[in-house]
């Protein structure tokens, strides 16, 4: 007797928004799949953000719903070697029915398919689209969280790509390699680990436990990217929920900054707040100066460096510019300039928080 | 015969003397917009309705005395800040961070500029154009705020120039404390206070923060910046912009370049409404020159032009640049600093013929 194909069936029915996750979930019960996931934000539809031209991947829209799009992408790796060099699959892209310009990318396909040909492909269509933060408190409250409000009883991490922050002991070449290890650790030796690294997980890979059975394995990754293969309506309620909602939040904050955006030119600074005295000497600030020049594609001049610091920013990937100011301890001012978009705001934050110490994003007060 | 300096030790004097020129232009900014917010907000840094601020306003003196500078028709005072309380009272004051130590004929020159605002001056921001009374006030860094002092009370009398107009001298300085201040503080006179408190005599600290939106759009005031820094400006906030319009921006390679085309005066009208004190002027920009003029920024693009960044347009007779926009350099402003003083280190080796000398900076 023929086997049935779920997945084709699967693909072969119409989703709307209402019920994707829950088939998705209903699919993944009766056939062993994993689930990627990729929270975004942008003002653009899914079409116009994807469209771009890549030499190397064909992108089509097979499918539409309302707040669903079903499209395909093929990969043609210009490579040649072990790999295969065509690679091809689908993807749903679902917009969040609560929050604006909010969308997650979603497909079940190999991580072959999601990590050659879908990621990158995403990736490209920067500065279009605004792909969260996930920062070590974040993901750590999120973890938590999801481990209590699911009733698990604990969450034993089984894969940490782990990068740590360059010291003085640790010179920078050194720092920037990220470590993976396999730690068998619950949840706060990780945190606890990560931390005395001075480091952050760009991923961290986890079974989640039930007396000692274990129900699924889910990633989360800092770009905000979550993997499971089981307990997918749970994953959906209390890990993207809140990865979504970080990334529409950054995207509200960020956007609208530049002078130009209003007719008086006047600044809209937002600031990093540490929330403790980072900044307190000038060892700290030159740590500062010297992280940010690291910052790819870009100019930094530095205006003034002690005791207060006055950094300007060029970003050449869209022209943005900024300006960084140190006027106390506890924060970094960023101040777009005529022109400082989305995607450059963000850019600029993820290398303070990937590269010198987090903090929480907040629009620029003046009595601080 | 004289002896040469060696052209790297020469390039790097250059260097750290503009790079002080910088802070100083920076410093004078900060100062400006510190000491005019004395009056412009209140204690809880809200805007105080009946006060107005200015920079570089041309005022001109209400009878001219014949024979004198004042007689010519052109003349004018354009003083470092301004403020009018209640459209009645007037306060006009000159930034002068390093006052001269022991050297007279700077430290007259710097009085006989505030005297020429020592008379009945029109041109006031508001509707009569006049004010029933003014003061002047000095601003002078912290450092040498003791000169200017004994300056005034020793030094001034045996010239025989005497101030008719409330006159004060005001000390400014950064300092840390948790975070950074802007101090003020009288060392002479007492300059008027809204409120009628004297709080200037003991000292007024604002925290630099509550005014870092202003510092960060203001980047130019009515004197003319060092070259590479105002080249930096342009280069950051006008080429690039300019240039990110390009498709190849984004994929621009370390040898690529892209041509951007400005035309001087729109230079000129962007760095104005983006980068000086324009926006304090709003309702009465009548006597408020564009800053920066139009000399500075052909001179920055001449210099563009000098470390073949850019050429002039042909034809276009030094009204139109051609920027060959690149993405090489990690840090623009250091960068044209040493290239600022590298031609002009080279200017001072090369040997002149009598009367082919190098005008020097």
């Amino acid at each position: 007797m023929a086997r049935m194909d779920f997945t084709a069936l699967f693909f072969g029915a119409s989703h709307d928004r209402e019920h994707l996750v829950k088939d998705l979930d209903s699919l993944m019960r009766t056939e062993p799949h994993t689930l990627s996931i990729l929270p975004y934000a942008s003002e653009k539809s899914p079409i116009e953000c994807f469209e771009a031209y890549d030499r190397n991947r064909k992108f089509s829209c097979i499918g539409r719903e309302d707040g669903v799009g079903l499209f395909k992408l093929i990969f043609e790796s210009p490579r040649i070697g072990s790999e295969p060099p065509v690679i091809e699959g689908k993807f749903f892209v679902y917009e969040h029915p609560e929050l604006v310009n909010t969308y997650l990318v979603m497909t079940i396909e190999s991580q072959d398919f999601v990590r050659r040909a879908l990621l990158p492909f995403i990736e490209r269509s920067y500065p279009r689209i605004l792909l969260p933060i996930v920062n070590h408190q974040h993901m750590k409250l999120l973890l938590y969280g999801f481990r209590d409000n699911c009733g698990f009883t604990d969450l034993r991490v089984v894969r940490a790509v782990l990068r740590s922050r360059f010291t003085e002991q640790k010179p920078r070449t050194e720092a920037v390699i990220p470590s993976v290890s396999w730690p068998n650790l619950g949840l706060a030796g990780a945190f606890d680990f990560a931390q005395e690294q001075n480091g952050w997980f760009q991923s961290l890979t986890f079974e989640a436990l039930r007396d000692s059975t274990e129900h699924a394995e889910i990633t989360v990754a800092r770009n905000g990217m979550v993997k499971a293969d089981g307990e997918l309506l749970k994953v959906f309620d209390n890990l993207v929920s809140g990865i979504c909602k970080r990334a529409h939040d950054n995207h509200k904050l960020f956007r609208m900054r530049s002078r130009r955006d209003n007719p008086s030119l006047d600044v809209k600074p937002l600031t990093v707040n540490f929330g403790r005295e980072q900044l307190a000497d000038e060892g700290e600030r030159d740590k500062l100066i010297e992280v940010m020049r690291l910052l790819d594609k870009t100019s930094l001049s530095v205006v003034h460096s002690n005791p207060y610091v006055q950094l300007s920013v060029i970003d050449y990937i869209d022209g943005s510019t900024f300006e960084l100011w140190v006027l106390n301890p506890r924060e970094l001012i960023i101040v777009p300039q005529l022109k400082g978009t989305v995607a450059g705001i963000r850019r600029l934050v993820s290398h303070v928080f990937d590269n010198y110490a987090e903090g929480s994003i907040e629009d620029f007060q003046m009595v601080g | 015969m004289t002896m040469v300096q060696p052209v790297d030790e020469t390039i790097e004097k250059l260097v750290k003397e503009i790079r002080v020129a910088i802070d100083d232009y920076n410093d004078t900014i900060h100062a400006i917009i510190g000491f005019v917010n004395l009056y412009l907000i209140d204690d809880t840094y809200r805007q105080r309705p009946g006060v107005k601020g200015f920079q570089g306003r041309h005022l001109t003196p209400l009878s001219r005395g014949q024979g004198s500078i004042e007689s010519k028709a052109d003349y004018y005072v354009s003083p470092d800040l301004g403020v009018v309380i209640e459209d009645e009272k007037g306060i006009l004051g000159e930034v002068k961070k390093n006052f001269p130590k022991d050297d007279i004929d700077r430290g007259t020159k710097v009085f006989a500029q505030l005297k020429g605002y020592d008379q009945a001056l029109t041109g006031w921001p508001v509707e009569s154009k006049n004010v029933e009374s003014h003061e002047i006030v000095l601003l002078v860094h912290l450092a040498t705020s003791a000169y200017a002092k004994d300056f005034y009370q020793d030094k001034l009398p045996t010239t025989g120039m005497v101030f008719e107009h409330p006159f004060s001298i005001v000390e400014f300085g950064r300092f840390e404390q948790t975070q950074e201040f802007f101090l003020f503080r009288t060392v002479l006179g007492e300059p008027t206070e809204v409120g009628g408190e004297k709080k200037l005599r003991f000292g007024v600290s604002v925290p630099m923060r509550v005014f870092l939106r202003e510092y960060a759009k203001t980047k130019l005031y009515d004197a003319q910046p060092a070259v590479p820094y105002l080249a930096e400006l342009i280069w950051t906030h006008i080429v690039t912009s300019i240039a990110s319009e390009n498709p190849n921006f984004e994929h621009l390679r370390k040898n690529q370049k892209i041509e951007v085309t400005l035309a001087i005066d729109d230079v000129v009208d962007e760095l104005n409404e983006g980068f000086s004190f324009h926006f304090w002027h709003g309702r009465y920009p009548e006597l408020q020159p564009r800053i920066p003029h139009k000399e500075w920024v052909r001179e920055a693009c001449q210099f563009l032009v000098d470390c073949a960044e850019a050429k002039w347009a042909e034809g276009s007779q030094d009204t139109k640049l051609v920027v060959f926009y690149h993405q090489r350099y990690k840090d623009i402003l250091n960068q044209f600093v040493l290239s600022y003083a590298t031609l002009e280190g080279r200017k001072l080796e090369t040997p002149m013929l009598p009367g082919f000398e190098s005008k020097g900076r």
